[in-house]
């Protein structure tokens, strides 16, 4: 008896425990927007569960508009959606309360200090956070009292994400933040939102065209095309999907090497793609029977052949996807 | 149960009133900073004085030239006429200047620097922004306008300034300037621009002031309608001739009616629009 009523117990824990982490933070069905001629979203249909998630696509593809939609700030002209179980267009003030948001171009009251405008925000929320406290999450603490038009790209970034979570929200958007920063200053966006969604058990939504950086960020991905999302899974799964069979050579000289294995049979689409390096796919053929047959021709031509090695990034993901 | 519905209600009054007392923080550090309060201050002082310089002048001149005492009397009932209408004048050219100016600064800036679309982003109602860029800028100009008001009348007391006249020719500012508020509102949402508001905005009512003598021929109430200090001022001024008090009562309603039809153009456009950041 108490062996079987542990049992069902525990069943109901785990099914309650699955229900809370499959819970969908964002739900569309078959939303469409367009702006005169131009189709900005084509009946996009997606769920996205509690996480880091990153939405992929070019720029044009939709990714701005259906953050703007879930948001309430775009009305969509047809479909549906929720937001954290609330309604889109009769909830949209809501929703607002319960999330946060950093835009592509954020723009924030230049004669403002930090402290100040934070502490208005708050205000707004109605929440308890503190901006002093929200300052040391996002490493800000020490321009604190400075005024914002005077802050630098990367500190108006961190500004962004204050912003966006003293609100305390569930769901935080975040639009292409590490547009406007150099290589240190993404990384360490990237290793702050990674820590965010650890410390305080925040989803985020990301929406950006720098892929290196969602693989390390996000837990599942949805890549975004022309208004319609083309393909949705975890981030290995996707990499695992579609770069299989997508290999790149390492060599001295690229530009000669390729004319000497275009002809290669099962050796696919080889092109230059960076200074030292050509991609390529294979076809029909083991990878070690196509090195062999490269290294020969590489020989032949007195060409130093580095490194022949799969290729498994969600960039060559995107690439196989967009094609 | 009643003393927990009361607690709901009252910790409901304090979340909204620490809301309401953010966004006006917000708005306030964001677009009246310190050059805008003092040129609001320094107008509202040389509204004030405007009608003083006039007085000092005009007794001046014939204590100068040692006229009689009863001349002085004279003077200073033509002080107060001339200063009076100076000072509406005066009042009613920067209203048009200023409000414009601070509608632009606070409403189509946002438009275009994309602080609008960072305001719409956290809990608020599309209205209520709206309500707030508007009614900040109306509030600082009507008391600005107010206060000047009271100055002429304090200055004007001894030659029979009076509360009535105070309060007809304060109450038609304030409609006046609601009438341009909501107008420049609605130029703001149309072209997003702010340099557009400013001009468009100041140069309509501008050419309504510098066209009037073309529509003289209107009916009072009609003038009104556009220009409610204007057939205040006649009223005051020409008591016998002048617009009557029914011209004055349908020339304020049908400024208010135009308000309000303003006001609903303004919130269905501003609620349709697309905001861009």
């Amino acid at each position: 008896m108490l062996i079987s009523s542990l049992l069902i117990y525990t069943l109901i824990w785990l099914g309650g425990y699955s229900v809370v982490r499959r819970e969908s933070v964002v739900s569309t069905r078959e939303i469409s927007k367009r702006y005169g001629t131009i189709t900005a979203l084509n009946g996009l249909n997606i769920e996205i569960g509690r996480g880091v998630f990153g939405l992929i696509g070019p720029n044009g593809a939709g990714k701005t508009t259906l953050i703007h939609i879930l948001l309430g700030l775009t009305k969509q002209d047809a479909g549906e959606g929720e937001v954290l179980g609330i309604d889109i267009v009769a909830g949209s003030d809501d929703i607002r309360k319960r999330t946060g948001v950093l835009h592509e171009k954020p723009s924030y009251p230049k004669t403002m200090t930090v402290e100040g405008y934070l502490d208005k925000v708050a205000k707004i929320y109605n929440s308890s956070e503190s901006p002093q406290s929200i300052l040391q999450k996002v490493g800000l603490s020490d321009a604190m009292s400075r005024q914002i038009g005077k802050l630098s790209a990367g500190m108006l970034q961190r500004l962004g994400i204050a912003q966006s979570l003293i609100g305390q929200p569930e769901l935080v958007f975040l639009d292409e933040p590490t547009s406007n920063l150099d290589v240190v200053g993404r990384d360490e966006l990237i290793q702050l939102i990674i820590g965010l969604h650890r410390e305080l058990d925040t989803s985020f939504i990301i929406s950006s065209h720098i892929l290196s950086e969602l693989e390390r960020a996000c837990h599942n991905v949805a890549f975004i095309r022309q208004g319609q999302i083309i393909e949705v899974g975890s981030v290995p799964e996707v990499i695992r999907k579609f770069s299989t069979s997508t290999f790149r050579i390492i060599a001295s000289d690229c530009e000669g090497l390729l004319t000497q294995i275009a002809g290669i049979h099962g050796l696919v689409r080889p092109s230059v793609s960076g200074a030292n390096t050509i991609t390529f796919t294979i076809e029909n053929k083991s990878i070690a029977e196509i090195q062999a047959d490269i290294e020969r021709a590489a020989s032949a031509a007195k060409i130093k052949v580095y490194a022949v090695e799969p290729v498994q990034t969600l960039e060559e993901a995107f690439k196989v996807i967009m094609r | 149960m009643n003393q927990a519905l009361n607690r709901a209600g009252e910790s409901r009054q304090r979340y909204d009133f620490r809301r309401f007392r953010g966004w006006l923080g917000l708005e306030f550090a964001s677009t009246y900073q310190t050059p805008v309060i003092e040129g609001v201050v320094l107008t509202l002082v040389f509204i004030g004085f405007l009608g003083a310089t006039l007085t000092a002048q005009y007794l001046v001149i014939p204590i100068a030239f040692h006229q009689p005492v009863v001349n002085v009397i004279v003077a200073l009932e033509q002080a107060f006429i001339q200063s009076y209408m100076a000072s509406i004048t005066l009042a009613t050219q920067l209203t048009i200047l200023l409000l414009p100016l601070l509608i632009s600064r606070s409403l189509a800036r946002g438009f275009e620097d994309g602080t609008l679309v960072t305001f719409l982003s956290y809990p608020v109602s599309r209205s209520f922004i709206m309500g707030l860029k508007v009614c900040m800028p109306v509030v600082i100009t009507g008391l600005c306008v107010t206060v000047g008001s009271l100055c002429a009348d304090l200055i004007l007391i001894p030659t029979g300034g009076n509360v009535r006249d105070l309060l007809m020719i304060t109450s038609a500012f304030w409609i006046y300037i609601l009438l341009i508020a909501t107008s420049v509102a609605l130029v703001a949402i149309l072209s997003r621009s702010s340099t557009s508001t400013t001009f468009i905005g100041a140069g309509m009512w501008y050419m309504l002031l510098l066209f009037g003598p073309f529509y003289a021929e209107l009916p009072y109430a009609l003038r009104g309608i556009i220009n409610p200090v204007q057939i205040v001022v006649e009223h005051l001024t020409i008591p016998a001739f002048g617009p009557t008090g029914i011209d004055l009562a349908i020339a304020f309603a049908g400024s208010l009616f135009l308000i309000l039809l303003m006001i609903v153009l303004i919130l269905t456009l501003f609620k349709s629009r697309e905001v861009k950041s």
